[in-house]
């Protein structure tokens, strides 16, 4: 009944990107900033298969989004990377002994949509490593470069999978093709 | 032998704090703490922003209910700015305010609280959790988890976004509500009010499972306060702020133009011991003046509702509990039944014919040079006090947020759970789950109090006479 519901109310898109972050803290809102950019750059043949959140942090609501979705791709920032490197890997589900509060994660989103709404999207995250996580609106410049090609990235993946094509967006190229050949 | 069992930090609320239990030599409870451990101080370095901005940075204190600090801080712009605000912005602000309150409320009672009263204060804490709610009670889930979505999709189709709407601003809001936003709304609300009506019928199967915690968890006489419209009735908004004693006598009201005064009955107490301060009634002085704010406080402040369903329930509660119930145990009711009315008031709102108008601002430059907002968030009271220059920038600025005036009910109760449940012989999961428990009645936001940040593992303590630690519990 549920799940019918959901996908009455929620327009069914094929991806959702969720970028999050805090946008006063520098690096910290390379999540957002990877939404922002996908925001100005998708075309709208392709903007209609894709939904684009932006948000301060992961909230357990956030399964009902995630459960109509066949793919979702969480943007994150990283202390534990180096600043300007990107890294994409697939969701662990987290659940068991998890104290869920008021901050999720991945892992926990995605578990909560399987078992509440029985959805099995494919999941991946993607983090971008900071530089500062400083009081500032501004991105460092290694970072706004990694956003802008991780934004390339998941823009070239989102096309592929519109045209029906296997793409797995954990294999980074060096250097990702520009907008107009894709 | 004297001991301390300090739990640090304490699980499933919002924000960074330890629980520290004193034991004397014969091992029982003398004393217990509830330490806030965090600190960032909003109130220093918003000194110097131009008063415009005060709602947008305020709204910063808390990632999880920034609607609240924004209403709080758009009132005391209002008061600087000497302005009515258009009574479509009231409106449209009040609904924002409510679908605030409906989804920081469903998040308390279901996934913060709810595992506790379903599988028991000594339930395997493997399966007391939200996953073990959601296989075993998925329905109950499921209405909390689109519960909340309700709530925060008001927000973002009011607000533009869910987190940090900037729609809030000095003088109204900035935008008016389409037509279509307003039908998408009113088109979840029979879906929204078959969730909590769910979650009622459940909660009354549940509820008298816990006389135990019903009678130890923070049960002892205090005042209440909580604002009143006009009529008596319960208030979100803007209204007066009423307190009354423990029989729900009235015994001070600061009326709606009286608040730049609120400093003649709340006073503000520090301890060593925690960052978020002690706020008491003034004219019993410290720590006499104990009083609780929030969704109970309200309840028994107002003389009811003002919503038919809302005011049904109210009528079972008060004929299970009477007019003033003094168990903190009973916030969970009050949270239920709170969560029953902003859905429906939020419908009457939406159904007024001029919530479409455009006109929504009222525009000024500052006419004072102090202004104070106070507003409910879903915690309790939230009062904003600010002093500009002439050039209309911050030189002052005070906030007392909801879980401040909790702060002593909250320490008094930790104490009272703790003196009942725990046996510093036998420490148990459940012994300690059930200080905690006290604590989540409140549904304390310490990122707000404090205005810090962050997430709650859960430490505890034991520690001997001479204050050396024998034993230590922890959780991340």
């Amino acid at each position: 009944m549920y799940c019918n519901e959901i996908n009455a109310t929620i327009p069914p898109v094929e991806t959702l990107v969720i970028g999050y972050g805090n946008t006063l803290r520098a690096d910290d809102g390379a999540g957002p900033a990877v939404i922002e950019k996908l925001t100005s750059i998708l075309p709208r043949r392709l903007a209609q298969k894709v939904q684009l959140l932006s948000c301060g942090q992961l909230t357990p609501e956030l399964a009902v989004d995630i459960a109509p979705c066949q793919r979702i791709i969480f943007i994150d920032a990283s202390m534990a990377l180096p600043a300007g490197s990107i890294s994409i890997n697939p969701v662990q589900e987290e659940c068991g002994a998890v104290l869920m509060g008021h901050y999720s994660t991945p892992g926990t989103v995605l578990a909560m949509a399987r078992s509440a709404f029985g959805a099995h999207p494919h999941a991946w995250v993607a983090a971008i490593g900071c530089q500062s996580v400083e009081i500032s609106d501004k991105l460092t410049p290694r970072v706004a470069t990694a956003v802008d090609r991780l934004a390339r990235h998941v823009y070239h993946a989102i096309a592929r999978w519109s045209k029906g094509q296997t793409f797995l967006p954990e294999m980074l190229p060096n250097s990702e093709p520009a907008l107009k050949a894709i | 032998m004297t001991r301390t069992i300090t739990i640090d930090g304490v699980t499933r609320i919002e924000g960074h704090a330890k629980i520290t239990i004193h034991l004397d030599e014969s091992g029982k409870v003398c004393d217990a703490q509830f330490h806030v451990t965090q600190f960032r101080g909003f109130e220093k370095f918003v000194e110097g922003r131009p008063l415009t901005e005060m709602p947008g940075i305020m709204a910063r204190i808390c990632g999880i209910c920034p609607v609240s600090h924004l209403m709080a801080a758009a009132k005391a712009c209002d008061d600087i700015l000497a302005v009515d605000i258009p009574p479509t912005a009231d409106k449209l602000r009040r609904i924002m305010n409510l679908a605030q309150m409906v989804q920081s409320h469903a998040l308390s009672f279901f996934h913060l609280s709810s595992p506790d009263l379903l599988f028991g204060m000594d339930g395997d804490p493997l399966r007391r959790n939200i996953f073990g709610l959601i296989r075993e009670h998925p329905d109950f889930a499921r209405d909390g988890i689109l519960l909340r979505k309700f709530g925060q999709d008001v927000i973002a189709l009011l607000g533009g976004k869910k987190i940090h709407p900037a729609w809030v601003v000095p003088g109204g809001v900035n935008a008016p509500l389409t037509e279509d936003k307003r039908d998408a709304i009113l088109k979840e609300i029979p879906a929204a009010m078959a969730r909590v009506n769910r979650a009622l019928d459940y909660f009354h199967q549940v509820e008298n499972r816990y006389p135990a915690e019903v009678d130890a968890f923070a049960n002892f006489p205090t005042h209440f306060a909580g604002l009143v419209n006009p009529e008596g009735l319960l208030e979100h908004y803007d209204g007066a702020m009423k307190f009354v004693d423990h029989q729900g006598f009235p015994i001070a009201e600061l009326g709606r133009n009286d608040q730049r005064h609120y400093g003649a009955l709340i006073g503000e107490a520090v301890e060593k011991y925690s960052y978020l301060k002690f706020p008491y009634f003034k004219p019993q002085g410290y720590p006499a003046g104990i009083y609780r704010v929030g969704p109970l406080a309200r309840l028994i402040v107002a003389e009811r509702c003002g919503t038919v369903n809302a005011d049904k329930e109210l009528g079972v509660f008060r004929t299970r509990l009477g007019r003033a119930p003094q168990s903190s145990f009973h916030y969970h009711w009050a949270r239920l039944i709170e969560i029953l009315y902003g859905i429906e008031m939020i419908q009457r709102l939406l159904q007024f014919p001029d919530i479409l108008n455009t006109h929504i601002r009222s525009r000024a430059r500052p006419n004072r040079l102090e202004g104070v907002g106070i507003s409910e968030a879903p915690r309790g009271t939230l009062i904003h006090h600010y002093k500009i220059d002439e050039n209309g920038l911050i030189r002052w600025a005070n906030l007392i947020i909801a879980t401040g005036h909790n702060n002593l009910a909250m320490n008094l109760g930790v104490r009272q759970v703790a003196e009942r449940f725990v046996d510093a012989e036998h420490l148990s999961e459940g012994m300690l789950n059930r200080v905690e428990a006290v604590i989540r009645c409140f549904d304390p936001c310490l990122s707000c109090s404090t205005h810090a940040l962050g997430q709650m593992p859960l430490r505890i303590e034991l520690c001997r006479a001479d204050g050396e630690v024998c034993d230590v519990l922890q959780r991340d």
